[in-house]
């Protein structure tokens, strides 16, 4: 399969003050094109730092131990800095998380869209750039008349949809969207994931959903990555993750949520606390709050793993699959 | 006296009784007029003692400003509230303390509710101190004991510690410890897991519902999340722009809610199962703000089900339609 999006053994650290966060560690995925991928994690796990990377807009405090990221098969930290800024936005764009804070309170929202249209299509006019962000604000959902109003103007829903036909501006092949309905209520949240998967399938673009909501992802996502203390620990396709959850943070994120579904049943907790990167966990660095944790985890770090089509897992001790009918905790024991 | 103590088991310790806040805007320097936003408007609910009553809705519909207005932190622009029999209106001076002893709340932000000069000791037992309860060494053993059963332990470890040197769910838990350390009858809790992150929400909701069990405490708990209001309250009462158009049993109300902005509401929330297909929830436009509404129901110009009733007739009450499940839409009372 052609991919759109390579990601090889990424590691990329902030230098703080108090030492190095190690917040983004050996992390390999692939995106293929007209795919979306759903990044699932809680704050601080690397899910907005890899979008960053892949961005390359990383602050001046990071720096990248190894690895790389290819885009439509272009190293993207072997270019130039002028050439890759062509390519974001017509080949990379990105939403980003708190829309309200994604737009300038002193432009018209249609100048600022384009803006984007000039700056990456010299040869179109102005007027062809209007045209177009008007077709735009159609394709997501804003009256054409909004465009000559300033973002205070907007409702937090209608900014959101803004900041989407921003991306969508110059077509790219990848749209990477930051937590894109976090702030907004349900029935909102709703109705723009929708529209922004429709989108998808008409255009055949490909998408990188971040969230910490397990099931905004299982919504929108035909493969799913779980992070956890900047590992990507689990990923593989959305269904099958999300009936085989493999790994023990996974399936302990997919029960710690309450549901409308079905009838009230327990919780189960994930004991203790993510870890402070600055030092990491040896071994694993999911051990010291895993249920099923033997010596092995806290020593050497499990590499990742095939457990399944397109499905790999970084876990000495995974759940095996029900066709097995193996009991974990036997497994784990053993 | 003694013989109406036992009836005081079955009285309700809440009483909202047509609460209302109208707040002022648009008194700029531009605009002369003067237009009040119905925050909340003629509200009404009663909690039983022991109970959880999840107020669920959008930004904006009100809730908070009903919560702030249960602890006094907000006065009612009308209406009245009686909590443990006491009229919360009338009490003022020496009674403001009392009342706080009763009526605690815990808040959404534990990044803001806690205050960075002070230890985490200095926090929980002020309330002890400002209302002269025990000795230095009862409050110490008190504070121990709130922190443990809080899951913070070993106690005495975190006595001298300041909130920036714990994690988010740790200080939710201290202003937890906080709220319960006065052993209060009725807790708001608005909105104290929605900052958390996932790993972490569960144990604290876990920890509300093991609290309220063991001190047996009613709640308010204030949520836009169904899922959670499922998990922890009783009853469930939905509110729209400033009124509450739904009212029953949690499961009832997840199970077989009546209101259209419930059914919305409800189709609305993710579900984590990819192979589940949800039906686009029959909503139109998005929420208003009430500024001076018309006294009509408000989720007409949304409502699907809206018929020429809907806009003619005056906002419908809460009725009955089953046993425990009240309802404000006309078209499902008149059937």
């Amino acid at each position: 399969m052609d991919a759109l999006l390579k990601v090889e053994n990424f590691t990329m650290h902030y230098r703080t003050t108090a030492g190095h966060v190690k917040a983004v560690d050996d992390v390999t995925f692939s995106l293929a094109r007209g795919q979306s991928l759903g990044l699932v994690g809680e704050s601080g796990c690397g899910k907005t730092s890899i979008a960053m990377s892949i961005m390359r807009l990383l602050p001046y405090n990071s720096e990248i131990k190894s690895g790389r990221v290819f885009l439509g098969g272009q190293d993207v930290y072997s270019m130039r800095e002028e050439d890759f800024r062509k390519l974001r936005w017509k080949e990379v764009a990105m939403i980003f998380q708190a829309a309200m804070n994604a737009l300038n309170p002193v432009y018209t929202v249609g100048s600022q869209i384009t803006e984007v249209i000039l700056e990456h299509e010299p040869a179109a006019s102005e007027r062809d750039a209007r045209e177009r962000v008007a077709e735009l604000f159609c394709t997501v959902g804003i009256p054409e008349e909004r465009m000559d109003h300033y973002p205070h103007e907007y409702s937090g829903g209608m900014k959101q949809r803004a900041v989407i036909a921003m991306a969508l501006a110059c077509s790219p092949s990848l749209i990477i969207a930051d937590e894109p309905t976090t702030a907004l209520d349900v029935i909102v949240q709703d109705k723009i994931l929708r529209e922004m998967e429709e989108i998808r399938r008409k255009t055949d673009m490909s998408m990188i959903y971040i969230s910490h909501d397990i099931s905004v992802i299982a919504e929108v996502s035909d493969v799913v990555g779980v992070m956890y203390a900047g590992k990507l620990v689990e990923i593989g396709p959305a269904d099958d993750i999300f009936k085989r959850p493999r790994h023990p943070y996974t399936y302990g994120l997919m029960n710690a949520y309450p549901s409308i579904l079905g009838e009230k049943r327990d919780l189960a907790t994930i004991p203790g606390e993510p870890p402070n990167l600055v030092f990491p966990p040896e071994g694993c660095r999911f051990h010291p709050r895993c249920d099923w944790a033997t010596d092995e985890c806290g020593t050497v770090e499990p590499p990742a793993r095939y457990v399944g089509p397109n499905h790999s897992v970084a876990c000495y001790n995974p759940f095996p699959a029900p066709s097995s009918g193996g009991d974990r905790i036997g497994v784990a024991t053993a | 006296m003694a013989l109406l103590q036992p009836d005081k088991a079955c009285e309700p310790i809440v009483v909202v009784r047509g609460l209302t806040k109208h707040f002022l805007v648009g008194r700029g320097f531009f605009r002369k007029e003067r237009a009040w936003l119905h925050a909340v408007d003629d509200v009404s609910f009663e909690i039983a003692r022991g109970e959880v009553l999840g107020l669920v809705g959008e930004s904006g519909c009100g809730k908070t400003t009903t919560g702030r207005m249960l602890v006094k932190l907000t006065d009612p622009t009308a209406g009245c509230i009686l909590i443990d029999n006491e009229d919360v209106a009338a009490i003022g001076g020496q009674g403001m303390r009392e009342f706080r002893q009763t009526v605690q709340m815990i808040f959404q932000d534990p990044y803001e509710s806690l205050d960075p000069r002070m230890t985490v000791f200095d926090i929980i037992s002020e309330p002890l101190n400002v209302n002269h309860i025990g000795t230095l060494v009862n409050r110490e053993e008190r504070v121990a004991y709130m922190l443990s059963r809080v899951g913070i332990t070993p106690p005495d470890m975190f006595f001298f510690r300041f909130p920036h040197e714990l994690s988010g769910g740790q200080r939710q838990r201290v202003a937890i410890a906080r709220a319960l350390v006065v052993n209060p009858k009725f807790i708001v809790a608005d909105e104290p897991t929605s900052m958390l992150d996932v790993s972490i929400r569960t144990g604290v909701m876990k920890l509300l519902a093991e609290l309220q069990e063991d001190f047996g405490m009613s709640y308010l708990y204030i949520t836009h999340d169904l899922a959670v209001a499922r998990y922890l309250c009783d009853r469930i009462a939905v509110m729209y722009l400033g009124k509450i158009v739904e009212m029953a049993g949690a499961e009832e109300v997840i199970k077989n809610p009546l209101h259209p902005y419930t059914q919305a509401l409800i189709s609305a929330v993710p579900l984590p199962d990819p192979a589940i297909r949800r039906d686009v929830p029959n909503i139109r436009g998005g929420v208003s703000k009430p500024i001076d509404p018309p006294p009509i129901c408000r989720f007409h110009p949304r409502c699907p089900a809206a018929r020429s009733i809907c806009s003619d007739r005056d906002y419908p009450d809460l009725a009955e339609v089953s046993p425990g499940h009240l309802v404000a839409c006309h078209i499902l009372v008149a059937r």
